[in-house]
């Protein structure tokens, strides 16, 4: 009896599990299917679930007409860039506001932690308007100074939860060995290197995946995003060409594949670590 | 050391002044002082299409997006979204982090496939259920046709439906970042807790109703007021990708209707009136659930 009970149970639970596998599962199959099928076979009715042809032709088209490799590059530019930017300078306030007190410190401290509340819609005008002033409108540091709008409020935020809880002791003892405080602050960073990493990933993830500041920034393949390339695809006259959508959108996203577990594991941890 | 303290603290003062500087002058330029703008253009009449100069005019914005009806649909809209969808992902994370919670096979696979759909682009995932939600050419119409016999429906062109694509697609997206949250709650409850209880003889609900549930407070109450001001103010790409805010306003929300307002009609001061709107309500929400939670 216990037994039949607890049988039906496990069926239950992984038959959930399933259903739950299935919904994330099918739009991503589907998504991948799309991009490997000739296009006739992609605007067939009705659709046709499982793939019968196979062709790269759709991805072929992504390279010659999108250009894709250029937008993947201004990505990787982009991206590097505001990481790059973020987390030295942000890792470096981090530090000088776990350590130091000075006047409006506490200030800054406490715009760090409201500016993640204040919507990104508020900065859509503005930053277009100072952007065109300074002649950044579409060009890669455009975008990375705009994204700096959330990078670097978060590094700050969360480097500095980390460096609040190593010891003052370690930098102390190489401060009487006769280190400069920058030398002493770079033996707190390799403490914090686990902190790096998880404000790494995470702005990674933003970065990577933002649409709207690259959208109002970008004009041309100069410093047009892969997300802003393959929305404007929607745009094509006559047909949306849904092969080169879903192959764009495939390729984009190989990296969060490859990157999956870690990401997933840190979401976590700095949301239940900051707060 | 006493004696030199003073001279000490100034000297250090400065070494974290010097740290902070470099991030203060970014986020001034990028940040408070587009901000401040912002404000500002709120209270101005400042049109390029006609180019007009710009002209101060006081709450003149305000009180026209209050009386104009477009506006009231949009804030609605955004009202709306946020009470329906907020909710759906709050039960299913809670549903998806209480099964992984569980011991299952192959935990930390399962995880990172449930988690995808937030790690994804924002922007991909919409191309995504905008190419589910296609009429003719649509797995979903489809499928929903040959299961369970249902008509074709037109998923982002019926005015009454348009709304609910968007939220089954935001849904999608979001409810997972729940799971991972509530996840990581549900671990840090102690186990002693559990045992006390089944010492106690409780149920398996009894459980989840008194050691569960309140355990998760801290962890469930930021999860939903950090969710509730995200769909309010940044509903953005979802929108723009699946529908555009059509059909006839049915799905425009405040993000998205500031940024047309602003950046496509170039009403550059009603534009930034919409996105003060939003901020203004947001804090309200942020201090109502605040005030709540305290209350209780």
């Amino acid at each position: 009896m216990i037994r039949t009970k607890k049988f039906i149970n496990e069926t239950l639970l992984y038959l959930a599990v399933c259903l739950a596998l299935f919904s994330v599962l099918f739009p991503l199959y589907w998504m991948f299917s799309t991009s490997i099928k000739p296009p006739l076979k992609i605007f067939s009715i009705p659709p046709k679930l499982l793939i019968e042809e196979f062709t790269l032709e759709n991805y072929q088209r992504l390279f010659a007409e999108v250009p894709f490799l250029h937008n993947f590059l201004n990505s990787t530019i982009i991206t590097g860039g505001a990481l790059a930017l973020g987390l030295s300078l942000g890792s470096m306030a981090a530090y000088g506001l776990s350590r130091y007190q000075f006047l409006g410190s506490r200030y800054f401290l406490s715009f760090i932690v409201i500016s993640r509340m204040i919507p990104y819609v508020a900065f859509v005008i503005p930053i277009y308007l100072l952007e065109t002033n300074l002649n950044l409108i579409d060009t890669h540091l455009g975008v990375i100074l705009a994204h700096s709008i959330f990078v670097l409020p978060f590094t700050i935020w969360l480097m500095k939860s980390f460096f609040d809880e190593i010891p003052k002791a370690y930098e102390e003892a190489a401060l009487v060995d006769g280190c400069s405080r920058f030398r002493a602050m770079f033996v707190a960073m390799r403490l914090a290197l686990p902190g790096l990493g998880t404000a790494a990933i995470l702005t990674f993830l933003d970065s990577w995946n933002e649409f709207m500041f690259a959208l109002i920034i970008t004009r041309t393949d100069a410093s047009q995003t892969v997300p802003v390339a393959i929305v404007g695809q929607l745009q094509r006259p006559y047909q949306v060409p849904w092969g080169v959508i879903t192959a764009g959108s495939f390729l984009f996203t190989l990296p969060i594949f490859a990157l999956g577990y870690f990401i997933q594991k840190y979401v976590a941890k700095s949301f239940v670590l900051g707060r | 050391m006493r004696t030199s303290y003073g001279l000490h603290l100034k000297k250090e003062a400065m070494f974290g002044i010097l740290l902070v500087m470099p991030a203060f002058i970014i986020l001034a330029i990028v940040y408070l002082y587009p901000l401040a703008y912002d404000i500002y253009l709120s209270f101005s009449r400042w049109n390029l299409a006609p180019p007009s100069p710009i002209e101060f005019i006081g709450l003149e914005n305000y009180v026209d997006l209050f009386s104009d009806a477009t506006f009231q649909k949009v804030l609605y809209n955004s009202l709306f979204f946020t009470g329906v969808s907020v909710p759906c992902e709050f039960f299913l994370g809670l549903a998806l982090a209480l099964l992984i919670n569980k011991n299952i096979k192959g935990k930390n696979v399962i995880t990172t496939i449930l988690a995808l759909p937030m790690m994804i682009a924002p922007v991909v995932a919409a191309l995504t259920w905008r190419w589910l939600y296609a009429y003719d050419y649509g797995i979903l119409n489809f499928l929903l046709n040959r299961l369970f016999g249902i008509e074709p429906l037109l998923w982002m062109s019926d005015i009454n439906i348009a709304m609910y694509s968007v939220i089954i697609a935001d849904v999608w997206i979001t409810a997972p970042f729940m799971m991972l949250i509530l996840y990581a709650g549900l671990q840090m409850i102690p186990t002693e807790r559990y045992e006390a209880a089944k010492v106690d003889g409780a149920s398996s609900w009894q459980m989840f109703r008194y050691v569960t549930l309140p355990s998760l407070k801290g962890v469930l109450l930021v999860a939903l007021m950090v969710r509730t001001i995200d769909a309010f103010t940044k509903l953005f790409d979802v929108v723009y990708v699946i529908t555009g805010g059509g059909p006839a306003y049915a799905t425009e929300v405040l993000p998205t209707y500031a940024y047309k307002v602003g950046l496509a009609f170039f009403r550059l001061g009603a534009g930034a009136a919409i996105s003060i709107i939003t901020l203004l309500i947001a804090a309200v929400m942020i201090v109502a659930i605040l005030r709540g939670s305290r209350g209780r």
